[in-house]
């Protein structure tokens, strides 16, 4: 008979064990996995005790689902890919730094830089982002149901920064390419962005991200702006 | 604390710390692989050469890509093990790129995105990551960047030659293992694709001093204009951690094409050596020449 899929959970208090081991378990299993030529399609971490640390989940690829309890600190889940992860509570700075696929949901609020650099994947943000959302991002959606800081969409070089509130000052500034979608208002608007008309393509493009990232809406009364720039 | 007392986290701490301390034992580098743009067979060869020496080289291997990794058979692991890994200011972290890698290297310099310069010298300016803008945060992409390579690789930061006493000391104080200061750097593969930004005297001094003044254990390592095993031997001895050999080599390309001229109609009809080979000799005559200098001035 075939190798069956395994399915296991793998539970990290952080109260009593180090952001460290959960990479070190990640490289474990995978060297088991690889030992006894087994398929494990389902590896499932479960994070509690999160109060604050730094780089919690930085690395991690291919862990089908991961789920963390408390709140985290700078750098986590940078680099983040091939899995769903759902954070009950809030994040520090630069969440989601690099994030090259998956899915990374947040139930509370996030700091400054959220989604720097990400590649792809999408990253949701349930509460308020501070200032530098979607900072040089590079191919990831990134949505924000409340409102963002300043310079929301910080030469951002393509991908889609959905912004359901309000954005503060100089929004989208430096941006090559790529979309800001906002339904609130903006304190200013940076002249490197341009409004422009939602079109068919684009109410799709905020349907489709927004059920990705467990938002149930119909995506309307978004305006859209791109970089004055860009052709599109 | 007896060894049988170690942890795994403590084993894996050492057996990393084992592989920074012969990645920084290495007193030659290369960044041709990373600054100028190669046919894939060259590359290769060029890549063999320096691995065979043991001469660390910066640049990229990516899927597809005509990588030593995967189009050069049988040395992976020794190819990968001299590889720096560069990070732009506009790049990203990827995590499956720090596989097998001696050193990573931030490349603070340039424009981001590819943003056109004023002149091409002007690329050449010390710039940080497009979304640091505090020392601190800097600091914490370095203990990042150490978290995911898990601590078995030396992190450094590759700067312009402006300035170099400010940058040296800040980054010694953000953490990283070395600083190299490019003085001199090639857009082409030849003495014609030089580009001097500053002649070494001007920042030599300065680099070293800031190394001694910032209290930390940062080396220095120079790209600059050196083309002769004495001078590049006089560099180590004043404190210098590597030197590179772009420089060296270029002026090496140079005569191997004169000597390929000669005008003898028979020249054409004799065997030429391939690039790899005069490279790999010229690069192990440096060596060579090196270690006697060492064993001259470690005799007494």
């Amino acid at each position: 008979m075939a190798d069956e899929p395994l399915a296991s959970i793998h539970a990290f208090d952080l109260r009593q064990s180090s952001p460290r081991a959960i990479l070190d378990e990640l490289v474990a299993r995978r060297m088991q996995s690889h030992e006894e030529h087994a398929v494990e399609q389902s590896l499932q971490f479960k994070i509690s005790g999160a109060s604050g640390q730094d780089f919690v989940g930085a690395g991690l690829r291919g862990v089908a689902k991961v789920s963390v309890e408390g709140s985290l600190g700078e750098f986590c889940f940078c680099s983040f890919g091939e899995g769903d992860c759902f954070i009950e509570g809030k994040v520090g700075a630069y969440f989601g730094h690099s994030m090259q696929s998956g899915i990374l949901i947040v139930h509370g609020h996030a700091s400054h830089s959220v989604g720097a650099l990400a590649r792809g994947g999408t990253i949701a943000i349930y509460g308020n982002a501070s200032d530098r959302a979607a900072i040089g991002m590079q191919g990831a959606d990134l949505v924000i149901r409340g409102s963002v800081g300043d310079f929301a969409g910080l030469g951002l070089q393509s991908g889609s920064l959905i912004i359901g509130g309000n954005a503060g000052k100089e929004l989208g500034k430096g941006m090559k390419a790529g979309a800001i979608y906002i339904r609130g208002d903006a304190e200013s608007i940076s002249s490197d962005v341009e409004e422009q008309r939602v079109r068919e393509p684009d109410r799709l493009k905020i349907g489709l991200v927004l059920l990705k990232a467990g938002i149930k809406s119909a995506g309307k009364d978004f305006r859209v702006y791109r970089s004055a720039k860009d052709s599109d | 604390m007896h060894a049988g007392a170690l942890d795994r986290d403590n084993v894996l701490r050492l057996s990393g710390q084992c592989a920074v301390n012969a990645f920084l034992g290495q007193s030659l580098f290369s960044r041709l692989p990373l600054d100028v743009s190669w046919q894939p067979k060259e590359r290769d060869a060029f890549l063999q050469s320096l691995s065979e020496l043991s001469i660390p080289w910066v640049g990229c291997s990516r899927e597809g890509d005509a990588s030593p990794d995967r189009s050069v058979a049988g040395d992976r692991e020794s190819l990968s093990a001299t590889r720096i890994h560069p990070i732009g200011i506009d790049q990203d972290i990827d995590v499956e790129q720090f596989q097998h890698v001696g050193a990573i290297e931030l490349q603070l310099y340039g424009r981001p995105f590819q943003t056109p310069c004023r002149s091409e010298r002007s690329h050449w300016c010390s710039n940080l990551p497009v979304e640091i803008f505090q020392l601190e945060q800097l600091t914490k992409k370095i203990e990042l960047i150490r978290f995911l390579a898990q601590s078995s690789v030396a992190v450094g930061a590759a700067i312009g030659p402006l300035q170099v006493y400010e940058d040296v000391r800040f980054l010694a104080d953000c953490g990283v293992d070395y600083v190299c200061i490019l003085g001199t750097v090639f857009h082409r593969w030849d003495p014609a694709g030089e580009l001097t930004l500053c002649p070494p005297e001007s920042y030599f001094d300065s680099a070293l001093k800031a190394a001694r003044d910032s209290g930390t254990s940062v080396r220095v390592r120079i790209a600059s204009d050196l083309t002769s095993p004495a001078e590049m031997h006089r560099c180590l001895r004043e404190g210098v951690h590597a030197v590179c050999v772009d420089a060296y080599l270029a002026a090496r390309c140079q005569s191997q094409k004169k000597s390929e001229n000669l005008g003898s109609f028979l020249g054409y009809a004799a065997p030429q050596p391939s690039p790899s080979s005069w490279i790999r000799a010229e690069l192990a005559q440096l060596v060579a020449e090196l270690d006697d200098w060492n064993a001259f001035y470690h005799r007494g």
